[in-house]
Formats: structure tokens, C-alpha cells, sequence
């Protein structure tokens, strides 16, 4: 399965998400996340559909906030960031990129750890 | 797409600061933080010229970033100060040698001088032994008294005058919520405004208690500090949890309520009819203490317990000053 996406010290992942008809914002990329990368625990870092209220976002080294939130549409080579401030870790998804599905099967997202 | 900052109106705005509202680009936020902690630190006097400050440093993020900002500012205003780092080794497995790694390395890229202070010298027990003799609901109380007491030795050893801790907006506003929950009606009283050190007890402050800790996880991110942070191991069972998720709730509604709370509580005043608890010193082992025994001597011990009572009241800090001037 994918990588743990956790917060004690700084974790990279490259992130290339699949294609899809809804498009990539944010919203859905929690539910990927937590789909993919979260192992355990996932109340630590998501409630309902967003972020548990202390972990900061970043996208592209601005906050979230200024972005529109879960509503921010992900472009290519996209770096997001996200910061707890219980843990004090960092965990960032970077150059993100969309996949073009030229096969009948949708292929699966591909995670690599730096 | 984001909006442009409102300071200096060029570059694209990288956040929007809690308290007021104003979106800011990166440089000018560092500019406003390091400005705002100056100006913190300038009218409520903190320093005087040729003072020794021990920065209480942990390794996590508000201690890294006191750290950078006292060295920092000291340079840019010239306050004077003689600048140092002292750590507290509680002996907790798997947090506190992860984060003592991030002081040596903040030691070696700032040529600040680093104390650390063990309870294992200093009690003879470390925390974890503490925990296990004690039990889960006792041991933080434990800590805090033991963490207060490990500062002011480490202090007087390093010949500091005074102790810059990192707490934060977010933590005065989770003490004062607290202490309303508890009816804690003693420490609303001390927590507002400075009251007289008690005997052995070195001065402190907390040059970033207007600092959001948001705020603060940014300037770190920013500037590219190292820190390092993870929850005690024992911070699931503590009493502040609770206030913590309320006051993130509260700041998710209305962001200035962080702030908020540190108003009220430098505002509030007690009926004079209240009969608060004096400040005086603990009969058993002399140390700062509000009643006749402190929490430590208070509690009863078996054999085994009582050797770290004793080894905790072993001298009056008075000897030890003495010890220590020697």
C-alpha cells in the first residue's frame, strides 16, 4: 500500500494523483489522502471533510485560507504542505501531477517517499 | 490568485495574520513578527542591559524560535544581553532524547552556550520512574513542580539572572480556560501580571506570550528553523488536552479569540472578599509553596517514595545558593 503520512519530522512525497472527471481540489485530495496514505489514525490529521482544527495548510507556501480552502483547485507541480501544530511535523505532497489515462484501467496513484 | 500583501502591496500575500486580519507576503510577515516580539519585549521591560538570560529550550518549536528571535534582536536593538540555553532532561523514553538532539543541534549552529539539567541528577528519578510508581494521573503534577525547580538550579548554576520561557498566546489562553474550568481561582489571580519571586526562585518571562502559535509555526517554517516536536507520551491523560481541542474550536470560529482570552485575564479582577492562598515556603523542604507542604511533601509515599521526597528536599535552596556561589 501507499506511504504513512505522518507527522513527526519532515516527510516528502511526490505525488502523482489519477485522472478523473471530478476535478483534483482539495476536498478530494483529503479524501485521497486518507484513502491512500493515512495508516492509522486518521482522526489526528482529518475531521469530517477537512483538516483537524490545529494542522496548518499550505499550498504552494501561502495558507490555505487565502487559497479557498477545501474548495482550492490543484494545478500541476502543486506543493502542499501540511504543518501540525500539536506535533510540530511537516508533511508535504509535492509536484503534483495528473496523470493521463491512456489504458481501459485507471492506474493507481503513484506515491515515492524522498 | 492569492491576494497581494497589504503591507508592502508587491508580492503575492502568504497568509492572513489571526489577529487582525491582514494578509502578509512572507518578508513582510517576519518583518512584523520579529517587530512585534521587540516591541513586546521593549514595553514590558523584560530586559536591562547586561542581564544573563537562560532561555528554557526543549527543542520544540516556541523554544527554537525564542531562541533565534532573543539572539537575533539582541544584535539588531542591543539589548546587552548574555544569551544562554538550558535544558531539562525529564528522562522520558522516545520524546525528550529526540528533542534534546534538536537543542545540541540549535547549540551548534547558534555558539549559545547549553546547560542541561536531569532529574535523574537532580532527584535521582526520571519521570518514567516517577510515572510507574505514581500512576498516570499524578506524574504531570509531578513534572511541572520537579521542571520549575530543574530551571532555577540550572539557572543559578549558569549564573543567569533571569529565565525567557516560550510559552505562547495559545498556551495563556488555554491556562486561563483551565483554570476557569477548575475553579482555580489562586492561579487566575498569580497568572495576572507578576507576582513577588518566591525564595530561590529566578525571574522568568515569556518574551512570545502575544504570539499566536500559528504564527509561530509559520515564522519556524519560513525561516527554515529546526525543531523538533512530538506529545509526551504522558500528554494524553493531562487536564490541558481538553482546553486545547475547545480553544482550537474557538479559534476556527473567531480567530481573535486566542487573544482574547490573554485580555481577559490580565483584566480580571477577584472579589476582595476572597481568601486567597498565601505565597509562602514549603516546611519541609523550604522550596515556593502555597500551602504548609508542597505538592510534592503533600503526598504520602511508601518507603521507596519517600527517598525522592527527600532527595527533592534534601538541602534548603538557600544552602544550595550558597553551594553554588562557592
Amino acid at each position: 500500500g501507499g506511504a504513512e503520512l505522518l507527522f513527526d519530522g519532515v516527510k516528502k512525497h511526490q505525488v502523482t494523483l489519477p485522472c478523473q472527471p471530478e476535478p483534483w481540489d482539495i476536498r478530494n485530495l483529503l479524501k485521497w489522502i486518507k484513502q491512500n496514505l493515512l495508516k492509522e489514525r486518521p482522526e489526528l490529521f482529518i475531521q469530517g471533510d477537512t483538516v483537524r482544527p490545529g494542522i496548518l495548510v499550505l499550498i504552494n507556501d501561502a495558507d490555505w485560507e487565502l487559497m479557498g480552502e477545501l474548495d482550492y483547485k490543484l494545478q500541476d507541480q502543486d506543493n502542499v504542505v501540511f504543518i501540525s501544530t500539536l506535533h510540530g511535523g511537516v508533511s508535504s505532497l509535492g509536484n503534483l501531477t495528473c496523470l493521463n489515462s491512456k489504458s481501459a484501467a485507471e492506474p493507481e496513484a503513484l506515491v515515492q517517499r524522498q | 490568485m492569492p491576494a497581494t500583501c497589504s503591507a508592502c502591496g508587491a508580492s503575492p500575500a502568504a497568509l492572513r495574520r489571526p489577529k487582525t486580519g491582514h494578509a502578509l507576503c512572507r518578508a513582510c510577515f517576519l518583518a512584523a513578527f520579529e517587530e512585534e516580539t521587540h516591541q513586546a519585549i521593549v514595553a514590558g521591560r523584560l530586559f536591562r542591559p547586561g542581564e544573563t538570560v537562560a532561555i528554557g529550550a526543549s527543542g520544540g518549536k516556541d523554544s527554537t524560535v525564542l531562541a533565534y528571535l532573543l539572539q537575533l534582536l539582541d544584535q539588531r536593538h542591543g539589548y546587552g544581553l548574555r544569551l544562554l540555553l538550558l535544558s531539562v532532561d525529564e528522562g522520558i523514553a522516545g520524546y525528550r532524547d529526540a528533542s534534546l538532539a534538536a537543542v545540541r543541534r540549535h547549540q551548534r549552529r547558534s555558539g549559545l552556550p547549553l546547560h542541561v539539567v536531569s532529574y535523574r541528577q537532580l532527584y535521582g528519578w526520571s519521570m518514567d520512574r516517577i510515572a510507574r510508581h505514581l500512576g498516570p494521573r499524578n506524574n504531570c503534577t509531578f513534572c511541572g513542580v520537579f521542571r520549575r525547580q530543574a530551571l532555577d538550579r540550572g539557572a543559578l548554576l549558569m549564573g543567569a539572572d533571569k529565565i525567557a520561557t516560550g510559552h505562547n498566546a495559545d498556551d495563556v489562553a488555554e491556562t486561563v480556560l483551565m483554570n476557569f474550568l477548575r475553579g482555580d481561582v489562586g492561579r487566575l489571580r498569580r497568572g495576572a501580571g507578576a507576582g513577588p519571586a518566591g525564595e530561590g526562585a529566578v525571574p522568568r518571562c515569556k518574551p512570545l506570550r502575544h504570539a499566536y502559535e500559528k504564527e509561530i509555526v509559520l515564522y519556524a517554517y519560513f525561516q527554515g528553523l529546526d525543531y523538533f516536536s512530538t506529545e509526551c507520551v504522558y500528554a494524553p491523560q493531562a487536564y490541558r488536552g481538553y482546553a486545547r481541542a475547545l480553544l482550537k474550536e474557538l479559534e476556527a470560529a473567531r480567530p481573535s479569540a486566542v487573544a482574547d482570552l490573554g485580555h481577559s485575564r490580565e483584566r480580571l479582577s477577584l472579589r476582595s472578599d476572597l481568601r486567597m492562598p498565601a505565597r509562602g515556603t514549603c516546611q519541609r523542604c523550604g522550596y515556593v509553596a502555597s500551602q504548609p507542604l508542597n505538592r510534592i511533601c503533600q503526598v504520602p509515599m511508601v518507603d521507596s517514595g519517600s527517598e525522592l521526597i527527600e532527595s527533592h528536599g534534601a538541602q534548603s535552596v538557600a544552602e544550595k545558593k550558597k553551594h553554588f556561589s562557592s
